[in-house]
């Protein structure tokens, strides 16, 4: 537990393993986003692993509280996300013509 | 009326444009029934919407699915604002959907794809504004991300920009879904008046001042505000018709009404409205220089929208929501008619957008001059347009705030776009012609039967201030607000003023009836090659009109004037005839087309500054 103050404001954070294991899972999607600047299906899945570690917290929520809506939300995010990860992946490889679709500088 | 009533009521507008697929897809051999099933279903979802606002006198909840011991619901909240705004991304997503079908004669698959997609965007838009908890809100954004994509993917030379749209749109979704968790694991609920009870007691529930901030970021992300504007610009690669509807109504606009929607997160927290009003400014300042030294029209069109927006944000900043939505919905209706006005040259220019390769399109293309003559005073605010209003409310804050920076942002932007759109138009429209010889060869004027819905657009735009002078009055765009003060005061108002209401809307009835007498006279003078008599001329019936815009200002007027019962009204009707015959002499004595127009607008003008003068108005 980390007591953070900030003026007069005092805010409690519980900070366990779990959520520490899902900032790790977002830095890395992060850093996959800012590192990589050529493939496109390496930035797709940054993103992914970002979201998904936004949505892992969710689940975990859901799962301290013994309520439902954080697997509902879960489940509908990943869903969600997939399917509008497909459509961008679809219209961009019918806009693009070459032989090397994923890379953009043609690695 | 019982709940089934509410449920169809709540259901229809949002189902219809997704069912009108269904129709179309079964009877796409039919040219009529595939084109005009789109249209329908969105007149139809647009009319159960006006009466949602008419008859019922209440808020309304639906609950149209949810499971039980489950919290998960989709259920839509019919307030009085979120009605409003449904209305206007409808009436502007119908306009388009016309125009497209107007303009566009082909019949293929992809054109099917494309208007479907307009329609479950304009769905999916509904859904968003009128949801009541944040996992329906997301959804529809989601919904939004997905479908701004395809449509801009269209354009097949758009590929690294429909990539760079999507990521943004997904980094707006992750500090969305961020803000989310936080606000679900303090609360253990979605629903927003719940939310909103538990900001009030903000003291009680520090972990919330969190979320503030990433909605905040998210929602600059989607309004294309500093520093995530550039995606707004290569945005303009789609094809025109859908650069309207992201630019005019949706999408950019949705930060602005996320952030009146969900006013209560920003109310209490002085250093995100900062923000909001330091990044409006700083988007609006850029933008508006940026676009004095564009040549692609859609693009100068483009940083305008982002510079609109930002003034919006600045509006929010300082806790003025109600008025971001007034600026929000004027700029929907006079930047869509103008982007339609510019989409018509571009098309008759075999999408050509560079402004230097246009010129001398008064001339080749008159109709269209009107309109884009029309549309640029509806956008720059001119007295009697429907930014007006909007515009001198925006004014009234930075004079309550007494703040000088804010002050010289609002006007410095003001000018500088009046300046952008004047040299536009007059490089565009009136410069000296360089249009290609194998363009010009195939250059003409777009039939008036085909701007039909464009011309409903645009008389929106110039009486639209009679509209938007009563919400400014009311109040009524507050999220949160009980509807039912409004409209027992809008229905008193509009039984007081029946006879100035009957009259504009006569001259209405008039202006199309000599619309159709003209257009009538043209073709038979094509079949019987005879030479009719000239009265019905094209810019003597844009005189009508414009005397007749004349006429229904001095009507808005003369509804305000009602109010202050020592300003004689007799004086204002007498020097308002008056000036009006003087208008027709005029007219009569000059030759040329364009002086006749010219008197008449000056007419006009002096007229209804005269019964303003003697008629009474607040303002004067």
């Amino acid at each position: 537990m980390y007591v953070l103050q900030f003026r007069n404001t005092v805010v409690t954070v519980y900070i366990d393993n779990f959520l520490i294991f899902t900032a790790f899972l977002f830095l890395i999607g992060l850093g996959g986003v800012v590192l990589n600047r050529s493939n496109l299906i390496k930035t797709f899945m940054s993103i992914e692993i970002m979201i998904l570690a936004t949505v892992i917290n969710f689940a975990y929520m859901s799962y301290i509280d013994k309520s439902k809506i954080g697997h509902i939300f879960s489940i509908v995010a990943i869903t969600v996300s997939c399917l509008v990860f497909a459509m961008v992946f679809a219209v961009y490889t019918k806009n693009n013509n070459r032989g090397d679709l994923l890379d953009d500088d043609g690695e | 009326m019982g709940s089934s009533y509410f449920l169809f009521v709540g259901v229809a507008p949002v189902l219809m444009p997704i069912a009108s697929i269904l129709f179309a897809i079964v009877f796409r051999r039919s040219k009529f029934f595939r084109h005009f099933s789109f249209v329908y279903a969105l007149l139809f979802s647009s009319f159960i919407l006006v009466s949602c606002v008419f008859v019922s006198v209440n808020i309304f909840e639906v609950r149209v699915f949810s499971i039980k011991n489950i919290p998960f619901s989709i259920s839509l909240n019919y307030g009085i604002p979120e009605t409003v705004l449904c209305i206007i991304v409808m009436i502007i997503l119908i306009v388009i959907q016309y125009s497209n079908i107007q303009i566009n004669t082909d019949t293929s698959v992809k054109q099917l794809k494309y208007q479907a997609c307009l329609n479950i965007f304009g769905s999916a838009m509904c859904f968003a504004i009128l949801s009541n908890n944040i996992f329906n809100f997301f959804i529809g954004i989601e919904i939004l991300s997905l479908i701004s994509v395809i449509l801009i993917g269209f354009e097949d030379k758009a590929k690294y920009e429909t990539v760079k749209i999507f990521l943004m749109n997904k980094f707006s979704s992750i500090l969305f879904l961020m803000a989310t968790v936080t606000i679900i694991a303090t609360l253990r609920t979605t629903d927003f008046l719940r939310i909103r009870i538990a900001y009030e007691h903000l003291e009680d529930y520090p972990a919330l001042r969190i979320p503030g901030l990433l909605l905040l970021v998210s929602c600059l992300c989607k309004g294309a505000q500093f520093p995530f504007s550039s995606w707004l610009l290569d945005s303009t690669k789609a094809n025109i018709f859908v650069s309207i509807f992201l630019h005019t109504a949706t999408i950019v606009g949705f930060g602005v009404i996320f952030i009146a929607k969900c006013f209560f997160i920003f109310e209490d927290q002085p250093i995100l409205q900062n923000i909001m009003v330091i990044s409006g400014g700083t988007t609006a300042i850029l933008m508006i220089i940026s676009s004095l030294f564009h040549t692609d029209a859609k693009k100068i069109i483009a940083c305008s929208t982002a510079a609109s927006v930002g003034l919006m944000f600045i509006a929010s900043g300082l806790g003025e929501y109600s008025i971001s939505l007034l600026c929000f919905i004027c700029h929907a209706f006079s930047k869509s008619v103008f982007f339609l006005s510019f989409a018509y040259v571009i098309t008759a220019l075999a999408n050509e957008t560079n402004i230097m390769k246009m010129g001398g399109l008064n001339k080749l293309t008159p109709n269209i001059t009107d309109i884009v003559l029309i549309s640029f005073l509806s956008t720059i605010g001119f007295p009697f347009f429907v930014s007006f209003f909007a515009k001198s409310s925006l004014l009234s804050i930075l004079f309550d705030t007494m703040n000088t920076a804010i002050g010289f942002v609002v006007a410095f932007v003001n000018i500088l776009s009046l300046v952008s759109f004047i040299r536009l138009i007059r490089i565009a429209v009136y410069g000296e012609s360089r249009i290609d010889g194998g363009v010009l060869s195939r250059i003409g004027d777009i039939p008036t039967r085909h701007m039909s819905a464009t011309l409903a657009l645009v008389i929106v735009s110039i009486f639209g201030s009679f509209i938007t002078w009563s919400m400014c009055e009311w109040d009524v765009l507050h999220f949160g607000n009980s509807g039912t003060v409004y409209l027992r005061g809008f229905i008193d108002y509009l039984i007081e003023n029946l006879i100035e209401i009957a009259q504009i809307i006569i001259g209405f009835i008039v202006a199309q009836i000599i619309f159709e007498i003209k257009n009538i006279a043209t073709q038979a003078q094509r079949k019987i090659g005879y030479k009719l008599s000239t009265i019905f001329t094209k810019h003597e019936v844009t005189a009508y009109i414009l005397d007749y815009i004349a006429n229904s200002a001095r009507s808005c007027f003369a509804a305000i004037g009602r109010f202050d019962e020592k300003m004689s009204k007799r004086h204002g009707d007498i020097f308002y005839s008056v000036t009006n015959l003087a208008s027709v002499g005029l007219t009569k004595i000059h030759r040329s087309a364009i002086h006749k127009q010219a008197c008449m607008i000056f007419c006009g003008i002096v007229a209804c500054l005269l019964y303003l003068l003697f008629a009474g108005n607040q303002y004067v």
